[in-house]
């Protein structure tokens, strides 16, 4: 596992040395904070409103306001930034033929396709780490419950590791960042509104199919503070199936 | 070292190259010459495990590149003819990370050891990205080198380099093929190919046409360029009266005079009282243009697709098909069978 941990420390870096991932950040921890911000004001809002009525207070707390609501907006964002993230991956090393580095090492597909997934996830990681001066902010004027919020925080990360290995396998299809950042951005909407689709659906097995491969279903069920087995499996097996999907690719691109 | 038996890669109904064979032994540096399309980088790039092949079998030091790339690519050091460079990474930083990626147990030794071999220290700190096109070659060359393979697999190194920079990549060469390293290498550059290959493996359109040493490839003396003060019909009948001359082309000053057998003394006796200026064998650039096009001396002109049976005919009078042992040209199946 050598091969990947030094392609996993180079990709992490990469983000730091290249302006995409400093771009990437500050879009996100600007959004992050523009969503925080309308959260916390809107809860002010409703709390003063609360004061003078006590029925408005029924339900009006900050782990379903400001924390849910937050990482639900959140989310929608991540469909977006995922595909950013992701899209110069392998597209940028076939272009740009560092590819034949890595063909030509005595490493394994596998290795390859976990030290760029992990390198990923290692900016990703980053990512939310930037966000905890927020959260502090939260602690300092309320009493959030940690239990919901790091079941938000986990739901957010998972949602997003997700985002990131089936945009990675997009992203082996082709040597253009722009394709490989469109197509992977189609995907996510596509899994995310897969839940639209159920609600459309006729009662029964299809609908039953289309809620259980949704990412919004089980992205909501675990914001909500509930860390379930079948949301758990749910992310973990996608993340696994569309790296092993990835590393047949890689295998193909080294064979074909 | 290198053996490569029966290889093909078919992309749909073309054949990238088909039924490649040969043997390379340590310490052995091999030229592979060919025209762009010739199939040479595909070759380079089966034997270092980068692409599979449809049909055959490429073993170095004894591993099969298909069963167990691993072990090839342990020993075995690749520099394509594009570096396969990260622009963002320090020379340092990047040949650091390909040391990690091939296992290397001493990183920071081996870097500095890869740094100083091919003269990148000076920029070592330096961004890829600013690099001119000599050092990049060099960066590449680098992270062949770095894990010290017992094979260097090098396909064009000195391409799109000024003059230059492409003495110092084949100085470079020079000093990393000496020793027992087996070293293959590409280039269109022919006297680069004499410079530094003991041996050459002519590839035109996926075949093999022909393998042999430089000097011998040239049928020493066979052809023949002379440039006298006072050329005349005499001279002319001089020329062709020496027994074993088949043709004498006249260009003003210039003939070129070609038989089947070496006719250097023969002619420069029969042009001495023509007063010689010039005197000399054929051109490595004319020779490789007869190969390509077939038509080479010893060759029969076949093209090099032709039906099955085409063969190289023999320069000592042999019956065709029969190899003569001394310029080692292969018996060719030209339609790739045998």
């Amino acid at each position: 596992m050598n091969g990947a941990i030094a392609i996993f420390k180079r990709e992490t870096a990469a983000y730091f040395t290249t302006p995409i991932g400093w771009i990437i950040l500050m879009f996100f921890l600007f959004i992050f904070g523009f969503f925080f911000a309308l959260s916390v004001t809107a809860f002010m809002d409703y709390s003063q409103q609360a004061a003078f009525n006590p029925q408005a207070a029924e339900g009006l707390n900050v782990n379903s306001f400001v924390i849910q609501g937050l990482f639900g907006n959140m989310a929608v964002v991540i469909l977006l930034i995922a595909p950013g993230l992701v899209m110069r991956l392998l597209a940028e090393d076939r272009k740009q033929r560092s590819i034949e580095l890595l063909l030509t090492s005595p490493i394994s597909s596998t290795e390859i396709v976990l030290g760029k997934f992990f390198g990923a996830i290692g900016f990703v990681v980053a990512m939310m780490v930037a966000t905890l001066p927020y959260m502090a902010l939260l602690y300092g004027y309320g009493e959030p419950d940690t239990g919901v919020l790091l079941s938000n925080y986990l739901s957010l990360f998972l949602l997003t590791s997700s985002l990131v290995a089936i945009n990675l396998f997009l992203s082996s299809f082709t040597e253009n960042q722009i394709i490989a950042f469109m197509a992977g951005f189609a995907f996510n909407l596509i899994f995310w509104i897969l839940g639209w689709a159920a609600d459309m659906a006729p009662e029964g097995v299809a609908q039953d199919v289309f809620q259980g491969l949704a990412m919004g279903t089980h992205y909501m069920e675990m914001g909500k503070g509930l860390i379930r087995m079948q949301d758990l499996v749910y992310f973990l097996s996608f993340i696994a199936f569309c790296l092993l999907a990835t590393t047949q690719r890689v295998e193909a691109l080294r064979w074909r | 070292m290198i053996e490569v038996q029966k290889l093909s890669k078919q992309y749909g109904d073309t054949f990238a190259i088909k039924d490649v064979s040969f043997h390379i032994t340590k310490g052995e540096v091999v030229g592979f010459l060919g025209p762009n399309g010739a199939g040479k980088t595909t070759t380079m790039r089966i034997i270092s495990g980068s692409l599979g092949a449809s049909v055959g079998v490429a073993k170095v030091g004894g591993h099969d590149v298909a069963d167990n790339p691993k072990a090839v690519q342990s020993i075995l050091g690749y520099a394509p003819e594009v570096p396969p460079l990260y622009p963002n990474m320090t020379v340092r930083d990047y040949v650091q990370f390909a040391a990690e990626l091939k296992g290397v147990a001493d990183i920071k030794k081996a870097v500095n050891k890869a740094l100083d071999r091919v003269a990148l220290q000076p920029v070592a700190h330096r961004l890829i990205d600013n690099l001119s096109k000599g050092y990049r070659q060099r960066v590449g060359l680098a992270q062949a080198l770095v894990h010290e393979p017992s094979v260097l697999v090098l396909d064009e190194p000195t391409s799109g380099l000024d003059p230059a920079q492409r003495v110092e990549i084949r100085n470079l060469i020079q000093e990393l093929a000496a020793g027992d390293r087996t070293v293959i290498l590409s280039t269109h550059v022919l006297a680069e190919m004499e410079a530094l290959c003991g041996r050459v493996i002519v590839i035109n359109k996926g075949r093999i046409i022909t393998e042999s040493s430089i000097a011998n490839l040239g049928h020493a003396g066979q052809t023949v360029r002379v440039e006298v003060a006072r050329p005349g019909p005499e001279l002319m009948a001089r020329l062709q009266q020496i027994p074993g001359v088949l043709s004498v082309e006249a260009t003003g000053r210039r003939l070129i005079v070609r038989g089947d057998r070496d006719l250097r003394e023969d002619v420069a006796s029969a042009s001495a009282p023509s007063g010689i200026l010039e005197l000399g064998g054929q051109r490595l650039e004319d020779l490789y243009l007869s190969l390509i096009a077939g038509t080479a001396p010893g060759m029969d002109g076949a093209p090099i697709n032709a039906p099955s049976g085409a063969s190289i005919n023999s320069p000592s009078g042999a019956p065709a098909g029969t190899p003569d042992p001394k310029l080692n040209l292969k018996k060719q199946n030209l339609n790739g069978e045998g």
